[in-house]
């Protein structure tokens, strides 16, 4: 038995050697959002440059203020306090477009026909709307028929950039909504809330609860098989846009001057007609000054290239658009 | 001994004339033609209803044949002791006089045990009926450890679903305690659970456990082998006094409590290690002991041998 | 001195193990403290809300979760759990037993993740009629205004969380209640048929009251085990916290919020996630400490311990006996029986052994209902174990080809093909980390708790302390120990790695291999040692040469099992070794793991080709758990064989 041991452990330890004198990639690492990891974790394969885990913005930007990773993903900016643990200063870089879709699910109602603003939305999540025969929706949607039922809310569990866009989205429908600005972690208050970790999650509430609404980035419901259950979005009067590459590029088609210095622009809300309205935009944060930066901006080189804007279609997002991109080159090389 | 002895003895007309002039029983023809023991009980010999009886009974574990064609009659109201070296069967027979033997992995039985005429390996007899009408105590005293005094008195009666009120509990209770004589230890803690009592009031509580159900028949595996002294005469008086209510088959190491408790003695015995154990004589027990016709027989009860 | 360095290097080693928990449990209790003292302990522990924008914390939503999604898991485990015991030690016949109790110790090696994927794409849907039937029927009742099954009716619920829970824990509570059922004496089922019971009546009143106190130990067990349930929770539940909320509804568990919001949680957050995962580690030391006392006490003391818990209860609600003079009566049986009571027997009519009459028709019915059930119960513990085994092999084996074991996972989400050869690379770097911490710090532990932790009243007080820690240990749900090497390896390290994730592995291992390693070295006869010492061996020499090759299978068998749990654990790899998309053998970055890989294309991004990889990773998984515990059992039975020649 002496010898069974020594063998294990032998194994167990030539195994480790053996593959460890094989590779090691010396790669950059990164974490966060989970909103644009299909086209992140695409492109670190694609380049070899990097590797990325999606656990929500949150998480990335914890994970980079203790430097356990070299660059975040994000889709919102840094709070105050996020900022102030980091040391006061954080570069930003878009990366893509993205929008959050509405997946609706109820028995004998086409969703795609279905439509929704920002009024209805934000009633429904905060809770002051919980039939689906609600006056405010039946008048949007006229030539549906909506059932009395409760309206069950699927929404993220988890800290996320998704959660983020969706509700700073809804907080400028109103002057006292409770989204107010945005949150990672907002409260939701809606009194049937099924709260599910990640977008598939959230995807597969909708999906599999009747007479439920939820919100998921456009990537992650198709991939879903929900595109058949996505409502039109639209601004108060009209026009109720399906998200498409098309709507969501119109969203980002704002004039140059309009986009802040740190490059923390705000699509959503996009005044431009026919723009689907709940579009965001997602970053790669860096921490100047690392001696990790980098491995990290090859990536971000990376990352705005036309070859990696151009795969971004596919995936269900929309590619930067050019004034911010060249903005964001530029903050590259200075930084 | 050899089994050619055994047939010579076999044939000996003191003891087989009853049975071919009778005629009728085929228990011996059985007997006979197998070639079995010196002597039997024979059905006819005896005074009185016999409730229970072997024909031919053969018992095996998987591929070891341990009992073979073993004819025996056990009449009502008396006590029949089984005796034998160790392992030549006894055990194995007696528990297939109530089909306990088939609950062993493996083993099983040929041959006919009726009970009241009617055959227990019957194709449509119950053994769980049969066991219920042919109860059973073991060596080592098994009361329920958990269940009190008075639940395993009532175990069996659940089981067969009698009805019985409250009162009806308590007087079965009382009835079958006071019957196995265990009534005045106990009847102050009837609520307290049975693995508490000293192993002879546990192998007392056993028999009244059995008692319960009113058997036909009662089976005991050596019950006082595992008990001193003192408890053991407790149960020998209490087999005599139950006997004058039903058939009960005891076996025993104990030559002297066979005399003791016994009207009818049966000797088994085994040639060798891996042969099966045979029935070689059966007759009253005073005879058995006092004048037994086969030598083994003799050997065995004198002492000079098993 | 040899024998001194013996000495010192056995107690060095559980002086480490030691010195490491008391490590962790410092910075647990370093980072609890904000929450003491801003919530009080108290407050904290009754506290309804938990709500991190206003900076408010309180767990009760998430105990009472915890207890309610596994009292609903026992509910349905338990009997379930009995019926199959049953059935393998009793009712199946003699040549199914075996294969059938192996087929549900399967289950058990279903790692939690798959168990999670599985509930939420077939069991959610194919249950949702039921659910929906049960609150429209059902939807009225009200228990003092909790009404359990008020609509609407969730994807995440309680009742779906119990039950894919339920099918969980069955494996432990059906293994060691099957164990205990085994102890029945066999004079004891004798005892019942001798006198007329059937098999259904035998099981009922001589082996379940022998085997009751085993019983509730497996099942506490279980519940420990169910408390700790962490990926499956989280994919089933709906994550919404509340308290009397209705049971076809979503809640929260302790575990599973630990999960969720760790990753993102900094200051009071942090600390309060850290107060939950102790408050998690006390509700399962205590479930554990009550399970582990009754299963001794059932297997140790026989019936005896039984009978003298069984006697206080009885003699305190002692009803009066029946007065001593009062006359004998013949009992009134039933009313054929007249009679019965005498001294002359009614002769039985032959009906009585065959025939329609033998046995009452109600008898016949309650042992077929009672028979149907464990039917049932096995069924209930075959069905989800070949759905999910069908679901696999459905889903995965398209998956296998050689590129699977070496290439990297496709590029692209949507796309088909690739392999998994980085969480496979990893999952065996993170095992063997794992290994090299726990093998020889708990074997030398083992050692020193056998040899060192005897001798002398300071050292054999050491050696039980060392013991007690390690029982404690054996009972910490795996997700506690994610946030706590969290806290202690990687925070204090600044980064992710391989190391901090097989460390945790290795925490989680480590009281198995020791107590494995405990109780065969125990079994070493005595003999063989002192013939040994006689001939003037020193003691290192006698363990080394003597004892050891003895007990050597049976200590490898306690590292497989333990290799077997660590490898199927995802929770605690989620704070630790992150996940890497690339194959990586530097334990000092981030590594991936196949059980994380399964929770990143299920979670994190889901489609059709991901989750085809993920089945695949799941078959692999299953394959190598599978193949560890078959070498644990084998190596388990020469070892027993090694102890019955010695
Ligand atoms: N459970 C068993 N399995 C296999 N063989 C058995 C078993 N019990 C008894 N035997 C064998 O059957 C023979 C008769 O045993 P038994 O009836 O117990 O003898 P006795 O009671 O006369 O001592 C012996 O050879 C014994 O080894
Ligand atoms: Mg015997």
């Amino acid at each position: 038995m002496n010898r069974t041991i020594r063998l294990a452990a032998a194994a167990a330890v030539g195994a480790g050697c053996l593959v460890g004198a094989a590779s090691a990639l010396g790669a950059s690492t990164g974490s966060g959002a989970t909103f644009p990891a299909i086209a992140y974790t695409k492109w670190c394969q694609d380049s070899g440059l990097c590797s990325y885990t999606g656990k929500g913005s949150g998480g990335g930007i914890k994970d980079l203020t203790k430097a356990t990773v070299d660059w975040a993903g994000s889709d919102a900016p840094l709070t105050s306090e996020e900022l102030a643990a980091i040391g006061g200063k954080i570069q930003y870089f878009p990366t893509l477009l993205g929008a959050v879709t509405i997946p609706v699910n109820i028995p004998g109602v086409n969703s795609r026909k279905m439509n929704l603003n920002g009024q209805v939305l934000e009633g429904i999540f905060d809770g002051s709307i919980t039939k689906w025969n609600d006056k405010k929706i039946r008048a949007i949607n006229t030539k549906l028929k909506l059932p009395a039922n409760p309206i069950t809310v699927c929404v993220r569990a988890d800290s996320s950039g998704t959660s983020f866009v969706f509700s700073r989205y809804l907080g400028k429908t109103n002057k006292t909504s409770p989204f107010k600005g945005g949150s990672k972690t907002p409260n939701w208050g809606a009194p049937t809330l099924v709260k599910q970790p990640g977008n598939p999650g959230v995807a597969n509430c909708v999906a599999s609860t009747p007479n439920s609404i939820g919100y998921v980035d456009l990537g992650d419901a198709r991939n879903a098989g929900l595109t058949s259950k996505i409502a039109s979005v639209g601004k108060k009067g009209g026009p109720y846009v399906q998200p498409t590459a098309a709507s969501i590029m119109k969203a980002g088609q704002v004039p140059t001057s309009t986009i802040k210095k740190d490059l923390t622009v705000d699509f959503s809300a996009s005044k431009v007609r026919g723009a689907y309205p709940i579009v965001a935009t997602t970053w790669v944060l860096l921490v100047p000054g690392r001696s990790t930066n980098g491995g990290a901006r090859q990536v971000v080189k990376y990352f705005l290239s036309p070859k990696a804007q151009g795969a971004l279609t596919k995936l269900g997002f929309a590619p930067l658009p050019s004034g911010l991109r060249t903005l964001a080159n530029k903050q590259l090389s200075v930084g | 001994m050899t089994t050619r002895e055994a047939r010579t003895t076999m044939e000996d007309p003191k003891v087989t004339t009853g049975d071919t002039q009778g005629g009728a029983a085929p228990l011996t023809q059985v007997a006979v033609t197998s070639g079995g023991p010196d002597r039997l009980l024979r059905a006819e010999e005896i005074a009185g209803p016999h409730p229970l009886q072997a024909r031919d009974l053969n018992a095996y574990f998987g591929s070891h044949h341990v009992v073979e064609g073993v004819n025996l009659v056990f009449p009502e109201n008396t006590v029949t002791a089984l005796i034998g070296p160790s392992g030549c069967g006894k055990s194995t027979f007696l528990r297939c006089l109530n089909r306990m033997h088939e609950l062993i992995p493996g083993a099983r039985a040929t041959g006919d045990v009726e009970l009241h005429g009617q055959d227990i390996y019957g194709k449509d007899a119950d053994p769980v009926a049969v066991r219920r009408a042919v109860g059973m105590v073991f060596q080592r005293p098994n009361p329920f450890p958990t269940k009190s005094i008075a639940d395993n008195i009532l175990a069996g009666p659940k089981f067969t679903r009698l009805k019985m009120g409250k009162g009806g509990r308590a007087d079965l209770i009382e009835h079958t305690l006071r019957g196995a004589g265990l009534w005045d230890e106990v009847k102050n803690r009837l609520d307290a659970p049975a693995g508490g009592l000293s192993g002879g009031q546990q192998q007392r509580l056993c028999i009244a456990r059995a008692l319960a159900v009113e058997p036909d028949v009662l089976l005991m595996d050596e019950p006082c082998s595992a008990l001193d002294p003192q408890s053991t005469l407790r149960i020998e008086d209490l087999i005599r006094e139950l006997s004058e209510r039903l058939a009960i088959v005891i076996v025993t190491h104990n030559m002297q409590q066979a005399a003791r408790v016994s009207e009818y003695t049966a000797f088994f015995t085994i040639e060798e290690e891996g042969q099966p154990g045979r029935l070689i004589e059966t007759g009253p027990t005073r005879e058995i002991f006092g004048n037994p016709q086969n030598p083994r027989t003799e050997a065995y009860v004198t002492g000079r041998f098993g | 001195m040899a024998d001194r360095a013996y000495a010192v290097i056995a107690g060095l080693a559980a002086f480490l193990a030691v010195l490491f928990v008391a490590y962790l449990l410092w910075v647990t209790v370093a980072n609890t403290g904000e929450t003491w003292s801003t919530f009080g302990i108290w407050g904290f522990v009754s506290g309804t809300t938990w709500n991190p924008s206003e900076a408010v914390y309180g767990a009760l939503p998430f105990i009472y979760g915890t207890l309610m999604t596994s009292v609903i898991a026992l509910l349905i485990a338990v009997p379930a759990s009995i019926g199959i015991a049953l059935a393998t030690v009793v009712f199946l016949p003699r040549r199914l037993r075996g294969p059938v109790g192996g087929f549900i110790n399967l289950l058990a090696a279903v790692p939690s993740v798959i168990f999670g994927l599985w509930g939420v794409t077939v069991l959610v849907p194919l249950l949702r009629p039921v659910l929906d039937w049960l609150s429209e029927t059902l939807g009225w009742v009200s228990i003092f205004g909790w009404q359990p099954f008020e609509g609407p009716v969730t994807a995440g619920s309680y009742l779906i969380s119990g039950l894919v829970l339920a099918i969980m824990v069955l494996p432990i509570i059906t293994a060691i209640t099957r164990e205990v059922l085994l102890t029945v004496p066999r004079d004891q089922s004798e005892a019942a048929f001798a006198l007329g019971a059937t098999r259904w009546e035998m099981v009922r009143h001589s082996m379940l009251p022998w085997a009751r106190s085993g019983i509730v130990g497996a099942s506490a067990l279980g519940l420990g085990r169910a408390v700790g349930e962490t990926i499956a929770i989280v994919m089933l539940l709906g994550n919404t916290p509340g308290i009397f909320t209705p049971l076809v509804g979503p809640g929260s568990t302790l575990a599973s919020v630990i999960a969720l919001q760790t990753g993102e949680a900094s200051g009071l957050q942090l600390s309060s996630l850290t107060a939950l995962a102790v408050v998690l580690f006390v509700i399962a030391f205590i479930i554990n400490a009550a399970a582990r006392l009754l299963v001794r006490r059932s297997e140790a003391g026989g019936s005896g311990g039984i009978v003298r818990r069984a006697g206080s209860w009885m003699v305190r609600r002692g009803r009066p006996a029946p007065t001593a003079d009062a006359p004998p009566e013949p009992p009134p049986i039933a009313p054929d029986d007249v009679g019965a009571g005498g001294p002359q027997p009614v002769p039985r009519t032959p009906s009585l052994i065959s025939g329609p009459g033998a046995i009452s028709r109600s008898r016949v019915v309650r042992s077929r209902v009672a028979e149907g059930f464990i039917w049932f119960s096995v069924l209930l513990g075959l069905v989800p174990l070949v759905a999910v085994l069908v679901e696999m092999l459905i889903q995965g084996l398209p998956a296998l080809s050689v590129a699977f074991f070496t290439e990297l996972p496709p590029t692209d989400p949507t796309s088909y093909g690739g392999g998994i050869v980085n969480a496979l690379v990893g999952t065996l770097i993170l095992m063997g980390i794992a290994f090299l911490v726990a093998a020889p710090l708990g074997v030398l532990t083992a050692l020193y708790m056998r040899d060192v932790g005897k001798s002398g009243s300071w050292n054999s007080r050491a050696g039980s302390a060392v013991g007690f820690i390690v029982d404690i240990l054996l009972g910490v749900p795996s997700i506690v120990v994610g946030l706590i090497v969290y806290l202690g390896i990687v925070i204090v390290q600044g980064h992710f790695s391989a190391l901090a994730g097989g460390i945790a592995l290795g925490v989680i291992m480590f009281p198995i291999v020791v107590r494995a390693a405990d109780e065969v070295l125990r079994l070493v006869p005595s003999g063989q040692q002192e013939a040994a010492l006689a001939l003037g061996a020193p003691k290192w020499r006698t363990t080394w040469s003597v004892v050891l090759p003895i007990a050597g299978p049976g200590i490898l068998t306690g590292i497989l099992l333990g290799l077997a749990r660590a490898s199927g654990e995802t929770a605690p790899l989620l704070f630790t070794s992150l996940g890497n998309q690339f194959l990586s053998t530097n334990i000092t970055e981030p590594i991936a793991a196949i059980p994380q890989l399964i929770y990143n294309n299920t979670i994190i991004t889901q489609t059709p080709a991901s989750l085809q990889l993920a089945w695949g990773a799941a078959l692999v998984l299953v394959a190598i758990i599978m193949f560890l515990n078959l070498g644990a059992a084998i190596l388990g039975r020469r070892s027993r064989r090694l102890e019955g020649r010695a």
